[in-house]
């Protein structure tokens, strides 16, 4: 058989565990070719489940160790990965969470996912050293509002239906102190990175709005004006936050 | 095949290594510690920044890399992938490893990559197939690569030549140089029923330029009593030690690693393997040489 032949039919054989083993493989009666095959497809299979526990730690921690692994079996076939890059495997993983009838009673699991991938991005962006706020000082006072910035690469604002930030934390907090209770109610928080270390915040919805306009490379002026239409909006705060966060890596004084 | 453009050749001390992970990474950076150099898997610095290149920057500035890839399915039938061959020119360009690793395997078919080291047939088809692989991947990286013997489990009816020739005509045909898996060795021949310690006799050892020793599990709840599964979970076995130990012996020391990926232990135990690899390896030096390097 050639390689294709041979590789192909290997595949169909690895994901599919009642599949027919590929021909050609010796056999003698010390043997039990089922047994060896069973060696690749547990491989396979224990070694993508696990990039999954790695990358989805609160989802596991949510629904079960067992629960997670025999979930995650039925995603690596559906979804087996497009790129030796494992750090990044699970894409999909949130939508497959959505339409998993098995889970259908926690509608929030794929929203945990979601900010679960999105730590994982943060924890892996470009480096890219931050300004300090001084430099706005040494803008003048008529230019600040026209001036636009880059934030770090290692920065994501995601907002939820489900009050996902709440849900992870009281799931990492060890033992039973300090747990609160959880208000359902849509959150939007800041994800980024201090000393390589990823961290959260919740963020109110105006400076949500800010934060995303300049990100989308808005001004200063523009994206507290747009973020100005969210009832409660408070400028001074959503600067402090920018700046606390270190967030800024470039100002663009718009000529 | 050999292309004429120089190629970067594999040069790292000839001591004892380690797999790096880390967890280990405060205990390293003390420094008291027996590994010359370390090893780590070219796909988990594939991200472009944060805590995994800060470690390995630092690793770097301390120690000599070896880079060992487990991503570019160099037996695949449908050709390296070659956004992955880049990344891979990126992160060699950017650390300059003393070593570049890869497998004599495949693991990537279609768009779908398996994370395993899937086995091939050894036939004239696949001789050149992974010659004109390994001859894109040297030629794109600038640099010669190192080609691991895998462990297996199974093996095929049309195989029209023996592993260790494999291995080497794709040596000649490529001027690769070759990692030598002594526990892949080792499980192998008990799968598949050869005497691992011809397969090292007869294996062209002044091409290897690492030696790779690791642990295996057995399959417990196999009926096939003969499976061992290359596990990479505890440390070398006795016999591991055994073949190693003669293995060097004959051909004087080479760099060698100790793999431990699962089931990772505290950094004193895996130390203690790296120490005592290191000593076989000295006790391996010529008369009179250790005293003058």
């Amino acid at each position: 058989m050639s390689n294709i032949g041979l590789q192909y039919s290997f595949v169909k054989s690895l994901l599919a565990p009642d599949a027919v083993l590929p021909t050609g493989l010796v056999s003698d009666q010390k043997i039990d070719l089922q047994k060896r095959f069973s060696v690749y497809r547990n491989n396979v299979m224990s070694s993508l489940v696990s990039a999954l526990t790695v990358a989805f730690p609160t989802v596991e921690k949510i629904v079960g160790d067992q629960f997670f692994k025999a979930m995650a079996a039925v995603y690596v076939r559906q979804y087996p990965p497009k790129s030796p890059v494992l750090m990044f495997y699970g894409d999909e993983f949130p939508m497959f969470l959505r339409g998993f009838a098995p889970v259908s009673a926690l509608p929030y699991l794929s929203d945990v996912a979601r900010l679960e991938q999105l730590r994982r991005q943060v924890y892996h962006a470009a480096d890219a050293p931050s300004l300090s706020s001084d430099v706005f000082s040494e803008i003048a006072e008529s230019d600040l509002f026209l001036t636009s910035v880059s934030l770090q690469p290692a920065s994501e604002i995601a907002a939820f239906q489900s009050p996902t930030f709440s849900i992870w934390n009281w799931n990492s907090v060890e033992g039973n102190r300090e747990k609160q209770d959880i208000l359902s109610t849509r959150e939007s928080g800041l994800i980024w990175r201090v000393n390589n270390e990823v961290r959260m915040r919740l963020l109110p919805l105006g400076i949500e709005v800010f934060l995303r306009n300049l990100k989308q490379g808005l001004s200063l002026g523009e994206s507290a004006k747009e973020a100005s239409a969210t009832p409660g909006f408070d400028l001074t705060a959503a600067l402090t936050t920018l700046f606390e966060t270190r967030l800024v890596t470039a100002v663009n004084l718009r000529s | 095949m050999i292309t004429g453009n120089p190629r970067i050749k594999p040069c790292i001390p000839v001591r004892a290594g380690a797999g790096f992970k880390s967890v280990h990474y405060d205990e390293i950076l003390n420094g008291d510690h027996a590994a010359g150099w370390f090893e780590v898997h070219a796909e988990n610095y594939m991200g472009e920044g944060g805590r995994p290149h800060e470690m390995l920057e630092r690793l770097r500035a301390d120690y000599p890399l070896s880079f060992h890839g487990v991503g570019l399915s160099i037996g695949s039938a449908d050709g390296i992938d070659t956004t992955h061959l880049s990344r891979l020119k990126n992160l060699c360009d950017r650390y300059q490893p003393n070593i570049f690793s890869e497998h004599l395997a495949w693991s990537s078919h279609g768009d779908s990559f398996f994370n395993d080291l899937l086995p091939l047939p050894y036939t004239k088809e696949t001789l050149s197939l992974v010659v004109s692989h390994i001859d894109q991947i040297q030629t794109s990286l600038g640099r010669q690569l190192l080609l691991e013997n895998p462990s297996a489990y199974l093996t095929f009816e049309e195989n029209s030549f023996t592993e260790v020739e494999f291995l080497n005509q794709v040596a000649c045909r490529t001027g690769c140089g070759l990692l030598l898996d002594v526990n892949n060795v080792f499980v192998s021949a008990n799968n598949l029923g050869f005497d691992a310690q011809h397969y090292l006799t007869e294996f062209p050892v002044e091409k290897v330029g690492e030696i790779h020793l690791a642990g295996f599990s057995k399959d417990q709840d196999s009926s096939d009593e003969s499976l061992l599964v290359d596990a990479h979970d505890r440390a070398p076995a006795e016999a591991i030690w055994r073949l190693f130990m003669s293995l060097v012996g004959r051909i004087g020391p080479v760099p060698t690693l100790i793999e431990w990926d699962n089931n990772i232990p505290s950094w004193i135990e895996l130390n203690a393997e790296v120490q005592k690899a290191g000593q076989i390896l000295d006790a391996a030096f010529p008369l009179g040489e250790v005293a003058n390097v």
